[in-house]
Formats: structure tokens, sequence, C-alpha cells
């Protein structure tokens, strides 16, 4: 668990607006571990999605990824040529989008869309190969092969998720971005998603990163849990440590908002609403909600530390200077 | 395909049918008269050697159409005369059956249009999907401004200039007609040729005028394609720039613009009537045209009713093909 | 304690409501019209020919528009910037005074055809049911049925008795079948958005939704729809006019061009006759074209981006 699949230095994504920069991704760094799941956990406009995509090399004008690198098996994505990215999509980094609901072709059979990406990476088979290879990546993630004659309106949603899934792994990546694959879907759906998306990952060996807003299905899923906020990584540490004793007090405050099943506490939400990127507030963004603030919070921006072996905080409380 | 929508469809087909038949019945006699029997009567009491015919012509008509018979009555006895494809004789051309002058100029026109229909679509929408694809060759971008302008003006009227100018002014192309005067159709490559260097006028002029609306229309498609979702995970498979393009967008976008073919058929047929009078094309608009001329009401009619079922069965006919492209459809409806 | 106070104070937030969603709708288009060039482009063609047309007037005299104002088939010169046509016409006269003749035609047709189809595509999306059905079908096959043909027939039956009103009335018969299937299309749209379902519950009435709450989301479609209508009704009058079945006694564009093309003005060699007529044809239509792409970008911005 201790090599790198994949590191992440102060990346900077920001989109060009009327009104100046966003800083959708704002000096974020983390390593993901091999064969590690990390979740990416925050409120809509955190980033998380910016950073997924990202990743894949998939921001598009007006969204510009200005600085840092993401270092993968010793290249650096953010200087690749366009050609050279596709390369890299697909078979060494893959994307399981988020609503899979439109994420397919509309016209052509599921067939045609799982091999098209191998086959354009240069990967040549007969059609009994192909028939093979399209039935395999079936069974892995639960469907049967008669599902490869269909089109995707005939699927339902856990179905097409599932297919994205099948699509995402057909070339064997060693790194796999899951973007809210669950978010359209009910629970019992979700949970076999989710159970498929962990057969895929240990028969792999990839490394996941899930990205999602549900603090409930990460807590039961991921190794290691990032949470981000306004653009910026708040709190990483493994799953355990972070449930048990949160450094952050917007993670303590997700945790708490979780709604408990053995012991009946009354609901508690986060007050306040997240920031308008364009509009940050002074020193530490989440100031304005936090119940522990205090005057450095107002006016000094806290640094992304480590805090304790394996766990990295951005918060004033943790240093002890 | 389900059967349901076949049936709808020719159902349609047929109500357009008897749509064409009934505009030709009752809008001659908005203004109260009716004009045909005006026109029979005067042409008849002009004398010559048609008299004998004429005659003939008068009293069947008024057998049909007289005064003395209630309107309804005549409606069916018309409609019954199309059912049988007797859409009488030419007035002016007597003794010539309607339908023999229709059927005669009907194959150089349906061959011209169907060439520039075909070509002008086909580049057409390429092109637009070209214009509205970002990671395009630039300089194609320069085609779209002059092709749009001239997709405004009408085709005949381009056919005008574009006649004077090749055919008058540059004497490069022949200056009208399906092929050289005086000579005798007859089925040979010097023929075909022959009809062949008559007909690039005016396809052109077609061609030319329908290429910037076909253009147009596809750019937008493609515009809205590549906002869609499945195109950012087709990205995300790292496809090549060929893939995506081919089997994700256009594959798409080309669905409207089908759809968008179906409105505008009836432009097509109405301009390519038009394009065939500045050329004397010996087609169904120069006939329609020497009709009007001479009042030839039945003529009129005939190629009236032709165009109406023509367009009607070419929608039937896109239609069912649209099924066919579109394989969330036939499992709805 | 009287309700007067309370009940008017309830009508003037409804109406400053309603007077801002109008104003709002002034102020969005007057700033998308800085920001969009090829709309002003439209306007700039439309207006230069319609500068022309009235300076024009005021140059010469309009009755040279006539037969036998002059001498026939004279060159461009610089007492006829045009020539003369076979009949004797001044054809700078004639175009001067065509213009305004082919407009009318168009915007009459235009609004005839934008108002009916407008009303009736309401009213199919709003009602439903089986009125829904009757209209649309009609649309339907009128849509299908090539309009130019069955103008022919309609004016085939008063050929050499019409004038240019009666020509507009005639192809407004046919201008309202588009119209009436856009506006239906964005009605129904527009009637599964929430705000309509609020106007119902806040007790507006039928009317006062249609007026207060859809019509300004609907202008953009409606401004450019009556673009359409126009230009569609204006080629369909060339059309006629250049078949001979338009008002033969009025120097309209499309019956100049019928008595060039009748004359065999192209193998006679007498462009000035028929290069005019088109240029301005032209003219116009790439002006109306340009302005109705204008106003499709700011019903739908995202066409706008890729330019």
């Amino acid at each position: 668990m201790n090599e790198v699949a994949l590191q992440v230095r102060n990346l900077q994504v920001h989109y060009a607006t009327a009104r100046g920069p966003v800083k959708a991704v704002n000096d974020v760094s983390f390593d993901l571990h091999k064969g590690e799941i990390l979740g990416l956990v925050g409120e809509s406009g955190s980033g998380k999605t910016t950073m997924g995509m990202a990743l894949v090399g998939l921001i598009r004008s007006p969204g510009k990824v200005v600085s840092g690198e993401i270092l993968l098996n010793g290249r650096d994505l953010t200087s690749l040529s366009v050609d050279a990215y596709k390369k890299v999509r697909l078979e060494e980094i893959a994307l399981i989008p988020q609503g899979a609901m439109n994420s397919l072709n509309p016209v052509t059979r599921i067939r045609e869309q799982i091999l098209d990406g191998p086959r354009d990476h240069g990967i040549v088979l007969t059609k009994a190969e192909a028939d093979d290879h399209v039935a395999s990546l079936l069974h892995k993630v639960g469907l049967s092969p008669d599902v490869a004659k269909m089109h995707a309106h005939e699927l339902s949603g856990g179905m097409k998720q599932r297919v994205a899934m099948a699509i995402a792994i057909s070339m064997k990546p060693k790194v796999i971005i899951a973007d809210e694959p669950t978010s359209a879907l009910d629970v019992v759906v979700q949970k076999r998603v989710i159970e498929t998306l962990q057969d895929v990952q240990q028969e792999l060996g990839a490394s996941i990163i899930l990205i999602g807003h549900d603090m409930g299905l990460m807590a039961q899923t991921v190794d290691r849990l990032g949470v981000m906020y306004a653009g910026r990584l708040a709190e990483i540490a493994p799953i355990r440590e972070t449930l048990i004793a949160p450094r952050h007090p917007y993670t303590r405050m997700l945790i708490e908002s979780l709604p408990a099943v053995i012991e009946k506490k009354p609901l508690r939400g986060i007050a306040g609403l997240a920031p308008q990127l364009l509009n940050l507030p002074t020193g530490c963004a989440f100031h304005p909600r936090c119940p522990q603030c205090f005057d450095r919070c107002i006016t000094e921006t806290p640094d992304f530390r480590m805090a304790d072996e394996g766990r990295w905080v951005a918060c004033h409380l943790s240093d002890h200077q | 395909m389900r059967l349901n929508y076949v049936f709808r469809r020719v159902g349609f087909f047929l109500l357009i049918v008897w749509v064409a038949a009934s505009v030709n019945f009752f809008l001659p006699r908005l203004s109260g008269q009716d004009p045909i029997r005006e026109k029979l009567l005067r042409e008849s009491m002009l004398g010559g050697a048609m008299q004998a015919g004429m005659d003939q012509i008068v009293k069947t008509y008024e057998v049909k159409f007289g005064l003395d018979r209630p309107l309804y009555q005549q409606y069916f006895s018309y409609l019954g005369d199309v059912a049988r494809f007797d859409f009488n004789y030419s007035i002016s051309q007597y003794p010539n059956r309607v339908i023999d002058m229709i059927l005669d100029a009907l194959p150089w026109t349906a061959g011209l249009l169907s060439v520039a229909f075909l070509l002008s679509f086909s580049v057409g929408t390429l092109l637009g999907a070209l214009f509205g694809w970002p990671r395009a060759p630039r300089y194609l971008g320069w085609l779209f401004g002059p092709l749009l302008s001239l997709s405004a003006i009408p085709y005949f009227l381009l056919g005008l200039v574009l006649l004077y100018f090749f055919a008058f002014y540059l004497k490069w192309l022949p200056s009208g007609g399906g092929f050289e005067r005086g000579t005798l159709p007859t089925a040979s490559v010097k023929f075909a040729l022959d009809v062949a260097h008559h007909a690039i006028l005016p396809a052109l002029s077609i061609l030319l005028a329908q290429l910037g609306g076909w253009a147009l229309g596809m750019r937008a498609m493609m515009v809205t394609t590549q906002g869609e979702d499945y195109m950012v995970f087709a990205d995300a498979k790292g496809l090549s720039e060929r893939t995506l393009f081919l089997r994700y967008a256009m594959r798409n976008a080309i669905l409207p613009q089908v759809t968008g073919l179906a409105l505008v058929l009836g432009q097509l047929i109405s301009g390519a009537v038009l394009v065939e009078i500045v050329f004397q094309y010996p087609g169904v608009g120069t006939l329609l045209w020497r009709a009007i001329r001479e009042t030839d009401y039945f003529v009129v009619q005939g190629v009236v009713f032709f165009s109406i079922v023509t367009i009607g069965l070419a929608t039937l006919l896109l239609d069912l093909i649209y099924p066919l492209l579109d394989p969330r459809i036939s499992y709805e409806k | 304690m009287s309700t007067g106070p309370v009940l008017s104070s309830a009508q003037r937030g409804l109406s400053v409501h309603s007077e801002s969603t109008w104003r709002e709708q002034a102020s969005e288009v007057g700033r998308f019209l800085r920001r969009n060039p090829l709309l002003v482009a439209g306007l700039v063609l439309l207006t230069l020919l319609f500068l022309f047309a009235v300076i024009g007037s005021y140059i010469t005299d309009i009755k040279d528009a006539q037969p036998l104002a002059a001498r026939p088939l004279l060159r461009p010169s610089s007492e006829y910037p045009f020539g003369t046509d076979k009949l004797g016409r001044d054809l700078f006269a004639t175009i001067v005074a065509g213009i305004p003749l082919t407009l009318r035609v168009g915007i009459v047709a235009g609004l005839i055809g934008l108002g009916i189809g407008t009303f009736l595509g309401f009213v199919s999306a709003y009602y439903g049911g089986w009125v829904d059905n009757l209209i649309s079908g009609i649309v339907d096959v009128g849509l299908t049925v090539p309009g130019l043909m069955v103008l022919i027939i309609i004016a085939i039956a008063f050929s050499g008795q019409l004038d240019v009103n009666d020509m507009a009335l005639i192809v407004s018969a046919l201008a309202w079948l588009y119209p009436a299937r856009v506006i239906r299309s964005q009605v129904l749209t527009l009637k599964q958005r929430p705000f309509v379902e609020v106007a119902r519950l806040t007790g507006m009435g039928g009317l006062e939704i249609i007026f207060l709450e859809l019509m300004p989301n609907l202008l953009p479609y409606l401004a450019a729809s009556l673009v359409a209508a126009i230009a569609s009704a204006i080629l369909a009058s060339i059309g006629l006019e250049a078949l001979g079945l338009g008002p033969v006694d009025s120097p309209t564009l499309g019956m100049t061009i019928y008595w060039a093309l009748l004359n065999g003005a192209v193998i006679n060699r007498w462009w000035w006759w028929w290069a005019p007529p088109i240029l301005v044809i032209s003219i116009l239509f790439n002006g109306l074209f340009l302005l109705s792409m204008g106003l499709d970008e700011i019903a739908n911005p995202r066409v706008r981006r890729s330019l």
C-alpha cells in the first residue's frame, strides 16, 4: 500500500469568467496509493468534479489547468499534447462518468461502444476475440452478454452505469476515476454498483478515486478519504481515523450530519451555504460557517500540512504552533 | 418497426393525396365562378381545326361539372377522375393528354432534382458538420459566410445570374434546354453526355442555393451535440478525432437534420420548378410555365397534383427510413 | 379597516412583477443588440434598402415605373441610372417603386401569418386535447404540401385581377403554418415550467398567465418567427410574380423579373433589366437572413459560440 500510483502536486484549475478567474481547484496536492480506493467528498462547487476531469485531461475552455503537476508512471500529464493524452486515457487512466444516464451513445450498440476505445488505441481483434472480450467484460460487471447487442435506451440506470464501468476497465487501467457513479441511482442499485466497483478493483489491482457527496457511501467504501471545500483540500486521512477523530471542523460536521441508526439524535446540518468561488471569504474559506473559528482563521488561509502519520489537514486548530 | 407506425404514415400520405385533389377542385372556384368553364367556352368559340375535339371536351365537362349539378356530385366526379389518373386533355395543346405531358416531363425533373439534391445534402451536411467542429481546419470557416449568402436568395434568381454569366458572358455552358436543340433523343453515350452538359447549370443553381441551408442546420446540430454527456465520455475513452467526429457527433447530429429535410421538401420542388423555367429545361417546371401562360387549367391542375403527391410520397419514405437511423424511435409510438 | 389598501397593494405587487418582467426583457434586448453583430448587420442592410427607396422616391417620379414613360431598351446612363425596359419603363423608378410594394406584401402577410399562427399555436398548446390534434393535423398537412403550388392554383383563378394587397392576403393563407408550429412547441415547453404552476396557484387567470408570464419568454421566438414569416412571404410572392401570377399593373420586384424573363432579357443581353432587381432581392433576403440569425442567437445562445 505504500507504492504510489498517481501524484498530484499544487494543481490549479481556473475558469475564466467575465468577472475574473474562478479557482475551481486551488493548490491541491495528494498521492493516490497503489491498490487503494481514495474517496473525494465535498459539496457542489467544492471542486471535486473539476479535479476528476483534470486528472483525465478533460478540462475544456473556458477552464484551464493553470499550473501544477499530475504525475502518472513518471510522466507529468499536464504537459502532454492532445493526441498523447488521448493515448493515456482508457489505457492508463479511465473515467467512470457522472450520470451514465446520458453518457452512452444513443445510436450505436453497446458492443460497438465497448470495442471502439481499445480499437482506437491500436488493439486489433478478430471478431471472435472481440466477442469474447465484450462478453467477459460484461460478465465482470455482472451483466448478461446479451447486453452487447442492445442500445443505451433499452438499459436501466444501474445497467448503464455498469456498462460505463465495463468500458472503463476494458484496457485494464491502473487508475480509475469514478465520478459520482451512484448519484442518480436508488439505494439498492447503488449497493450493487459499488460492490461491482470493489470486485473490479480487486481483480485489476487498480487504484480508484471515488468522487461523491455522500458521506455514508464513502464511509463504507473507501480506504482513505479526502475532503474538499471551496477548491481546496481540507483534510485527507485513512477512513477509520477520519470517522473516529476528524481533524477539520468541516469533516466533523459532515460526519455528524449523517443520520444515526442506533441511537436517536436530532438531524444536524451544516449552517450556511457553500461560498461563491468568485467571492471567497478572507482567510480560511470555511470560517463563516465554522463553530470553532478564531481570529487567525479570518485573516490567514491555513496551509495543507501533515498533522500526523498519513494525515494532512488545512486548519489552524491543528497547528500546534 | 411497428405496423401501427407504418399505417399512420401511409394514412397521412393518403390524406395528402386527398388534399391535393381537393385543392385542385375547390380553390379555382374561390372566386365564385368556375374559371375552367369560362375558359373552355371561350376556347370553343375560337373555332379552327381543333373545334371538333374542343366541343367534345366542353360537352364532357358540362356533364360532369355543369351548373345544373350540385357541388358535391361534381366533387365526387372529380375525385373519381383523379383516382383513374384522368387529368383530362390539355386545352392549348389538344389533343395531348395532360397525364402524358406530365409523364414526358417527369424524368427530366426527377433526374435534375435528385442529383442536385443528393449532392447538396451530402456536401452541405458534411461541410456544416466541419463548420461546427472546433478542431476542423480553420480555412473552412471562410466558406460559411458566402455559402449562407448564396442560400438566402431564391434558387431561380441565382440560376438567372449563373445563366447569364456562364452561358452568355463566358459562353462556357449551354444556354438552356435539356439537350442540343434540333437533335433527337437517343440512347447513346453522346446523348447522355449532352444531357449532362445541359444539366450542369440548372443543377448548379439548385446545389449552390441549398448548400448553405444544409450547412447551417448541420452546424447548429453539431454544436448542440457536442454539449452532450456522451461526447464527454467518448473523449474520456481516448477515442480518435475521426471516431469522435463521425461515429459520435455526426451520427447523432444528422438525425434532426433528416427531420428538417422533411420540412423543406416543398420548398425544394417549388424552387426546382422555377429554376427549370429560367433554363427552359424540359421538365415539369417549363410545362407549368407554358400552361400558366396559356391558362391551360388542366395542365396546371395536373402538375400541381403531381407535385403535391410526390412530396407526400417523399415525406412518407423519409418517415419510414427515419426509425432505421434512430434506434430509439421504433420502440415508441 | 378597509380591505381597499390591502387589495390594491397586492394588485400593485402583481403589476410591479409584470412590469419588471417587460422591462427586464427590454433592457436585455438592448444589451444583446450591442453584443450581436449579425443582428446589427441585418438591420444595416435592411435600413440601406429602406433609405434607397425613400431617397429614390424623392429623386425620381414613380409614374415613370409604368410603360411608355421613356424610350425603350436604353442602357444605363446619367438620365436613366438603371436604363429602361422593352415597354419603356424607367427601371430606376421601377425598382424604387417596387421595393416598398414587395416589402408591403411581405410585412402584411408576415404579420397576419404571425398573428394567426401565434394565436392558434397558443390555443393548441395550452388547451390540448382534440383542439390540439385538429390544429396540429392541419399544420402538418399544410407544411407538407408545397406552398407555391397551392398559391398557384389560387392565383390562377384570379389571374389578371390581382393587386398588391390581394397578393399579401393570398400569401398569408400559408404564412401562419410555420409560426403556429414553432409557437406551439415553445408554449408546450414553457407550460411544464414551474413558474406557470406558481402563477396558477397565486390565482392568475388563463389570459393573465398568457400575457404576463408566457409572452415575455416567447418574445425572442415571436421576433424570429416574424422575420422568417416575412422572408418566406416575400419569397412566395416573388415566385408567384415571376410566373406571371402577380399584380400585373404593379412594378413589384417579382413582376419586373417576370417581364424580363418573358421578353428574353437574358438572351438579348439586356442585363440592366434583370440585374438590379436580383441585386435588391439578394440584399433584402440577406438582410432578413442575418436578422433572423441574430434573433436565433438570442433565443438559443449556444449556437453563438462556435463561429
